[in-house]
């Protein structure tokens, strides 16, 4: 079985959140979410928001209480020191509280009803779950029963009514949809105002029963992007209004939160005071060097092998998970480089031919190439070639190259140290770009390989992570290449890896189908893609391993903004942090990077180091498409490609004038 | 419990049949550009016709059938308001449809409208028995590559009137899609309940021989997407609403007697053909609504639907349904 197949926990139970469960404790996430204050827990897609929350529910704190022998009221009031209520917000339960004729105004009374309701329910399951004695289940349900007018003697009674309650509601709506008048509906007469249950019935527990004192009830509300604005307004109001031991955890999306208004005269959650915001996947980012990050998703991976795999041993640093994922050499030394360029069957090499064609012109073009070959290091010979494009040949072009070469074999006699070399620091930028022209030029498409820069293209979304391992494994099978194996491990091989990161990257890129506007999306992200590739795969790029643009969005049109927007918020775009970047002061250029789980769909490294700077129109060409605009871009495209090739000069040493 | 199958359906080869054996006072059709549902709207004989016309078909005013009655939905109003509003037309015009012999078109029928239009006729018009027709293609006009819905917003929505899944408990939840070609619809509705197990029923026999193997080819498609649409899969004729209720139904048995324990939540998606549609309404109606089972019918959003889609009549099936428990 492959160990990585489940990437969702919406799909696991609660037994396999338990078991899959790896400590964020080096990320001070546990402080933020036990505490009192409420938060607004948001992420990318896949960013780890559900397991996080449901790791505090309830049904994971009593599981946690079984397998530590403790008894669960114990554990959860004398350990946990908070009980937590998990709900899912589900589009399709509040969506019947809409339309039908009737207005929305209408419905969020009856939608407040049905939240109040729901959460009660959930709470009541809980405590039946709980409490240990059968006095205090029934004083509770008691008590409870009150709010709601129903003689109950038990928790378990008062769920079942409060079931009854629900469907009753559920049903009148469903009929309003004929035309019955809900508001004549007796199942639809609403019993409970706003906070008589979510507030209240923590108010019971603790006048109760002398334990649960202090002991704060913290719902987890999880996915309320599925809510409306209507029915955010209504929970940003329950947040505002909530009693002390109460907090509210609120998973979203980044694009989640449609309002921070509340009820409350038409105010907003203040941020700080009422609510602290907790972006997930910017804090795992936020980790310069990713080492927690690395640790987190290599203990990610260890638990799910434990789980699935059997009798496979593990070191304290990684390494033999590490191992498990070929890496490819790109070093200047690089072997499988020079492997490719000799495997190739054509006699004369791809690139240096191109570079002939390129210079024909040139007088002793032979005489140049043959300076510039550097067989043994075909990444050097590339970095020559490239050289000699930044060269001013306007000159004695020959006498470059001769040059270029005499600095190119003090950097090979140097064993790759001098630094004052022009190849060491042509190499120390651009060497990304080298070795990617270069496989390119042999449709070698192993780019993408080695756990360190998986962890990298996860982007702080260990699903992303996940899935890439997942396809990995789906394509070793497939290619009989598996290395999980109980007679020992062998390596997934830079073929497989690259074939899985390509499909894992098509994933992400499709996985946008709750965005309406993703046609344009796409169409935008795909004319960003063909640029960036423009320039990294030029004779003379712009901007070295470019991934990372900045834009001016003062100037752009209101359109192309909106699809910045909407690139970050589907986070195919990430917004660095633009006071650290020192070329542009400006406070208005907001610089951002392309998510690397897509740069396999352009070829584009995953290294960032060059940010090209678009200029207005280059920005508004890209995002707006409501400029009908394809005539331009493809022009704009043309006009990169021209300025970023190398053209020799027209010079007395050309073929021409020698004739 | 209901045996789907004692209701009667009957299959026309030829127009001029339909035409000898159709009299009804009400016959309610949805316009496009099909030749099924054109030349059955011209066969069939009633008192008054009506073309309802769906703004998802993306019609112009200049568009719309000439000299022929026609009921233009508007795009913000919702199943439930749209229909609402057409009866409400209808009895403004002096056509008072209690009572009356009722035969609806579902061949160009949005589902949304196609579904809440039969719970009205039922629930809310009172009629226990009227007929609807379908007309088969003689081939898609794409084969396997053919389009039906359009622009899906990403939203799946549950079908006003037949939202009544309720329960907190959703460790048995089942989701069965009656999968067609709208491949995209069907991976959309199983993200939706990525929780819930996941039943397909697809349609075989099929309309015709080759679109079995042109319908599993769709279905494909969908864990090329990354959706996990099914745990298993059940067939039920594409052209039988009847054999398609009992389907359903079979399957909710089979599902409980295994599980040992009722469904908690069921979620019935019809993305199929509109026969199978029938089926999925005439089994919500009878067994959930009737017998209180927590069931909803989601169907994903879509903004736009292919105006015409096939080429020819193959022939015509008419079904008389019947709530006998209603």
């Amino acid at each position: 079985m492959n160990p990585f197949n489940l990437t969702k926990s919406a799909d696991m139970t609660d037994d396999l959140i338990h078991q899959l469960w790896v400590s964020v404790d080096k990320f001070d996430l546990d402080s933020k979410l036990k505490s009192l204050n409420s938060v607004f827990l948001l992420g990318g897609k896949g960013s780890g928001k559900t397991h996080l929350l449901r790791h505090y529910s309830y049904q994971l704190q009593k599981i946690r209480c079984e397998k530590n022998g403790s008894p669960k009221l114990q554990g959860v009031l004398e350990q946990d020191r908070y009980i937590g209520i998990y709900y899912r917000c589900k589009g399709l339960q509040a969506d019947r509280f809409s339309g039908k004729g009737y207005s929305d105004e209408f419905w969020s009374e009856y939608f407040a009803y049905a939240f109040e309701l729901t959460l009660g329910h959930e709470l009541v399951y809980l405590l039946h779950d709980l409490v240990d004695c059968a006095d205090l289940d029934q004083k509770l349900s008691q008590k409870i029963g009150e709010i709601l007018n129903v003689n109950v003697s038990s928790l378990h009674e008062l769920e079942n009514k409060l079931a009854g309650i629900r469907r009753g509601l559920y049903v009148a709506v469903s009929n309003a949809a004929l035309g019955n008048d809900l508001s004549k509906d007796p199942d639809a007469k609403i019993l409970v105002s706003r906070g008589d249950l979510i507030f209240g019935i923590p108010k019971i527990v603790a006048s109760s029963d002398e334990r649960f004192k202090g002991i704060p009830f913290v719902y987890l509300i999880d996915e309320i992007e599925n809510f409306n604005l209507e029915h955010q307004i209504y929970v940003n109001t329950l947040i505002r209004e909530k009693e002390p031991e109460i907090a509210f955890k609120v998973g979203a999306r980044r694009y989640g939160i449609k309002s921070l208004l509340t009820l409350s005269g038409g105010e907003q959650l203040i941020e700080g005071s009422e609510k602290d915001t907790l972006i997930l996947d910017d804090k795992y980012r936020e980790d310069k060097n990713l080492n927690n990050y690395s640790d987190f998703l290599l203990r990610l991976m260890e638990s799910r092998i434990n789980q699935y795999v059997e009798n496979f041993m593990f070191s304290d640093n990684g390494q033999d998970l590490r191992s498990l994922y070929a890496n490819s050499d790109i070093s200047w030394k690089s072997e499988y480089v020079k492997d490719v360029v000799d495997r190739s069957l054509k006699k004369d090499r791809p690139h240096l031919k191109e570079f002939q064609r390129k210079i024909s012109k040139l007088a002793k073009s032979e005489e140049i190439v043959e300076l510039l070959r550097c067989e043994q290091y075909p990444v050097l010979e590339k970095v020559n070639i490239f050289n000699f494009y930044r060269s001013d040949i306007s000159g004695d072009p020959v006498a470059i190259a001769a040059s270029i070469k005499e600095d190119c074999n003090k950097f090979i006699m140097s064993d790759g140290k001098n630094k004052n070399s022009e190849t060491y620091r042509r190499l120390d930028h651009y060497k990304n770009n080298m070795v990617f022209q270069l496989k390119a030029s042999y449709q070698d498409k192993t780019f993408y390989c080695g756990l360190d820069n998986i962890i990298k293209m996860s982007e702080g979304m260990p699903r992303n992570f996940l899935q890439i391992l997942k396809m990995i494994y789906d394509w070793g099978y497939q290619l009989e290449k598996n290395v999980f194996c109980d007679n020992g491990v062998k390596k997934f091989d830079l073929e497989v890896q690259s074939k899985a990161i390509k499909s894992a990257s098509e994933w992400f890129y499709d996985d946008v189908r709750e965005c309406e506007d993703r046609a344009k999306l796409k169409a935008s992200m795909g004319r960003l893609g063909q640029l960036l590739r423009v320039n990294n795969y030029s004779d003379l790029p712009k901007e070295c391993s470019c991934i990372s643009f900045a834009v001016d969005i003062k100037k752009i049109t209101p359109e192309a903004k909106k699809m910045l927007k909407m690139a970050e918020d589907y986070s195919f775009i990430i917004r660095s942090d633009s006071s650290k970047d020192k070329n542009h002061k400006s406070s208005t250029l907001n610089k951002y990077q392309i998510n690397r789980m897509l740069c396999p769909l352009w070829d584009l490294p995953i290294s960032s180091r060059g940010t090209k700077q678009l200029t207005n129109t280059e920005a508004n060409l890209i995002w707006d498409a409501s400029q009908d605009s394809l005539v331009e871009f493809e022009e704009l495209r043309n006009k990169w490609e021209k300025e970023m090739s190398f053209s020799p000069p027209e010079s007395k040493f050309n073929q021409q004038s020698l004739l | 419990m209901m045996d789907y199958n004692i209701l009667y359906k009957h299959r026309f080869e030829e127009l001029d049949d339909l035409s000898a054996q159709s009299n009804y006072d009400v016959f309610i059709s949805a316009y496009n550009t099909s030749d099924r549902v054109r030349e059955a709207y011209q066969a069939v004989s009633a008192k008054k016709k009506l073309w309802l016309i769906h703004p998802e078909y993306g019609f112009d005013d200049e568009d719309l059938p000439k000299n022929q009655e026609c009921f233009v939905f508007e795009v913000a109003d919702t199943e439930s308001v749209s229909v609402r509003k057409f009866f409400e037309h209808c009895n403004s015009e002096g056509c008072d449809i209690t009572g009356s012999k009722v035969c609806i078109d579902s061949t160009g029928m949005m589902r949304p409208i196609l579904m809440f239009l039969i719970l009205y006729l039922n629930k809310k018009v009172g009629l226990s028995s009227f007929d609807v027709i379908y007309s088969e293609p003689q081939k898609y006009i794409k084969n396997e590559d053919t389009t039906f819905s359009k622009n899906t917003t990403g939203k799946v929505k549950g079908v006003e009137g037949f939202e009544l899944a309720s329960q907190r408990d959703q460790s048995n939840d089942l989701l069965i899609i009656g999968s067609g070609f709208d491949d995209v619809l069907i991976a959309e509705v199983a993200e939706a309940k990525k929780s819930a197990q996941k039943i397909q029923v697809i349609g075989f026999p099929s309309l015709q021989a080759d679109m079995y193997q042109q319908n599993l080819y769709r279905v494909s498609k969908v864990s090329e997407m990354g959706a996990e649409s099914s745990h298993r899969v059940y067939f039920a004729p594409a052209n039988d609403p009847f054999e398609t209720a009992n389907t359903l139904k079979k399957i909710v048995d089979d599902k409980e007697k295994k599980s040992g324990r009722p469904i908690t939540n069921l979620y019935l998606s019809p993305l199929s053909t509109k026969a199978q549609t029938i089926g999925f309404a005439l089994f919500y109606i009878v067994d959930c609504i009737n017998h209180e089972r927590d069931a909803t019918v989601i169907i994903p959003e879509s903004m736009g639907y292919s105006d015409k889609t096939s080429v020819g009549i193959d022939h015509i099936w008419r079904y008389q349904l019947e709530f006998l428990d209603a």
